[in-house]
């Protein structure tokens, strides 16, 4: 297991639930497994899964067993950070200015919680939701910072978020939100 | 029983390091702190064992009233060799050269170190022991060409010595082997009897490790009836404490003290066996020269339907001899337990750590040897619950060398919020990775089926 790049990610729930597997839970299919496989990886790459209050609770919630079984390690190997990062409440109404209707405002702030933590952390996220990225991307115009958030999700196939993740999980361009979201047009 | 902190210093200092050298894969020194619950960890043949054996073959010399041959019985209950070349390390690096072997043993500030290695006329001979007294400035040495002022000096240095027999009766001073010990042979004119002095804190250690309760990783009998003991159910015990234990039980039993300690421990025993869900209770029934240990058939514990420890599943018969050990043991004592996992479902493995915390917290100092990542995690859980203080816990990895075939060892304190770091402990890992493997096969069967 490497260590000396280890990067700090903050994982959606998204993953934790999308992990689950055949035999407990008959949902089962080729994007849980590549969601299981990310988790592998961030374990055998040594990087740092990175929570706050809402997102463990989440966790808590929807965990898939293979998925708590994971949290549970990492946490005994220290690997686990919480960090609810600052409070951009003022920030989260100027990035929901910028959406037009109330279900993608509703969509942000459900969400934000991912934003406050990886800006405080790693900038980088993890989830396998699609409408997010979008939804950020648009709001970077009211709020620059949100640009600097890199992403990744493991649901998408081709997205081989599983050799990014081994690779490093560096900063790649492409990974960058914005980027990400012109690449991933509905 | 009971025991307040501000008390355990009359049971002595408890044993808080053991650093060996020259021990089977322990070629160079391995030094374990011992914490109140102290793990080692590892893969199979990592050197886990090896490090207690050398503590076990002491323990058997001083156990056995006979003088062995050499500083060590090198065959008993407790290890089982026939020749010193068994366990003296050959260093694949340096196969020339000189096989020794070193024992250091730390209680809380008293430091004894014991040196062996092959001489002309033994295979095997003790030819060091230096010590130090808590507190103490001075490191007393001792070895086999030990001038004799300087042995002088060490018996006047043993108290009570000087008081009672002045040092001018004694003809000759001599150092000279006591098992496992180097001492001060005091020849006095025509006297056959030549007695051998130590330092106090040698003989503290000493002490120690004659009263350490082991409990090994073979035990479970499928014996019905085992043998009554005469000895004090408070020890020592020579041997496998396994033995004991339905003695133990019976004094308890039978226990008529103003105290009633041996009800109470009799109590915590039937508490403790309840928490793991094995059984409701525990009896002992009198055979003469045997005794029978009993238990409920059913959880519920009907008071009429007791049958043989034999008669119910092996975990009973394999925990009973751990229990028994954690409630009986004094604070400071060293209760050594080798998989006190063994037969134990997964859910008793977990809360057996409870058990272990409480125990520790009483002062005894446990060195448990597992393979349980449950209990592991029980224990971690302990810690982070608060129910036992994470600098009362130590973890200790051995990790053997694919190409020397040596140990080394690495040492984790858990933070106070039981988690243990970049501890290299594998159990998570091979964890995952089996799980991931699995799901990997469900689901590819699962799939091409599908199709």
């Amino acid at each position: 297991m490497s260590r000396f790049n280890s990067k700090q990610l903050v994982l959606d729930a998204s993953l934790a639930l999308g992990s689950n597997d055949r035999m407990f839970n008959p949902v089962g299919d080729a994007a849980g497994e590549r969601n299981r496989k990310c988790l592998d990886a961030v374990w055998d790459e040594g990087h740092v899964a990175v929570f706050n209050r809402q997102l463990r609770r989440e966790w808590r919630d929807h965990a898939s067993p293979f998925a708590a079984g994971w949290l549970q390690k990492m946490t005994q190997k220290s690997r686990t950070l919480v960090d609810e990062g600052n409070d951009f409440s003022p920030l989260l109404q100027q990035a929901c200015d910028c959406l037009p209707s109330a279900g993608e405002k509703a969509d942000l702030a459900k969400d934000f919680h991912l934003v406050q933590s990886a800006l405080a952390t790693g900038q980088l996220i993890l989830s396998n939701e699609v409408r997010f990225p979008r939804h950020v991307t648009r709001a970077c115009v009211a709020v620059p910072e949100l640009a600097q958030l890199y992403y990744g999700n493991p649901a998408i196939e081709g997205e081989d978020c599983r050799l990014w993740i081994k690779a490093g999980a560096d900063k790649e361009p492409g990974r960058r939100i914005d980027n990400w979201s012109a690449n991933h047009q509905p | 029983m009971a025991v307040h902190p501000s008390n355990w210093h009359l049971y002595g200092p408890g044993i808080t390091r053991i650093a060996v050298t020259g021990f089977k894969s322990l070629a160079t020194k391995t030094d374990v702190e011992v914490r109140p619950l102290t793990v080692l960890a590892g893969a199979n043949s990592s050197g886990k064992s090896s490090l207690m054996q050398s503590l076990l073959l002491m323990k058997q010399t001083f156990d056995n009233e006979r003088i062995p041959p050499g500083p060590f019985w090198l065959s008993g209950e407790l290890a089982a060799y026939t020749s010193a070349d068994q366990f003296l390390t050959t260093d694949p690096r340096q196969p020339n050269a000189p096989r020794r072997l070193t024992i250091e043993l730390e209680a809380e500030g008293d430091w004894v170190e014991l040196s062996f290695e092959r001489t002309s006329e033994s295979d095997l001979a003790v030819v060091g022991t230096a010590s130090r007294e808590a507190g103490g400035e001075r490191t007393w040495k001792l070895s086999r060409d030990t001038s004799p002022e300087v042995l002088q000096e060490i018996l006047s240095s043993v108290p009570g010595r000087t008081a009672n027999e002045p040092l001018s009766r004694y003809t000759e001073l001599l150092p000279a082997p006591d098992r496992c010990l180097l001492g001060v042979a005091a020849k006095f004119a025509d006297d056959p009897i030549i007695p051998i002095f130590h330092r106090p804190e040698v003989l503290r250690l000493r002490n120690k490790v004659q009263d350490i309760l082991y409990v090994s990783g073979l035990r479970g009998s499928y014996d019905r009836e085992f043998y009554l003991h005469g000895l004090p159910s408070t020890g020592p015990f020579p041997g496998d404490f396994e033995d004991y234990f339905p003695s133990i039980l019976e004094a308890w039993k039978n226990d008529s003290t103003q105290t009633g300690q041996g009800y109470v421990n009799l109590h915590t025993l039937r508490e403790a066996l309840q928490l793991l869900e094995l059984a409701s209770d525990v009896q002992t029934r009198n055979l003469g020269s045997q005794i029978e240990v009993r238990v409920p058939r059913t959880l519920k514990g009907d008071s009429k339907d007791f049958v043989n420890v034999a008669d119910v599943g092996l975990a009973v018969s394999q925990i009973l001899p751990v229990l028994v050990a954690l409630t009986l043991a004094h604070p400071n004592q060293l209760v050594y337990i080798e998989q006190p996992e063994l037969h134990l479902h997964p859910r008793a493995q977990w809360k057996l750590a409870q058990l272990l915390a409480q125990a520790s917290n009483r002062g005894v100092r446990l060195i448990i040897e597992t393979h349980s990542s449950l209990l592991l995690r029980g224990i971690l859980t302990e810690i982070a619950e608060g129910r036992v203080a994470n600098d009362k816990v130590i973890l200790h990895w051995f990790e053997r060398d694919k190409e020397t075939g040596l140990s080394a060892v690495r040492p984790a304190v858990p933070d106070p919020a039981g988690r243990v770091g970049e501890w290299p402990e594998d159990f998570s890992d091979v964890e995952l990775k089996s799980d991931s493997q699995y799901l990997d096969a469900v689901e590819k069967k699962l799939y091409t089926e599908a199709k």
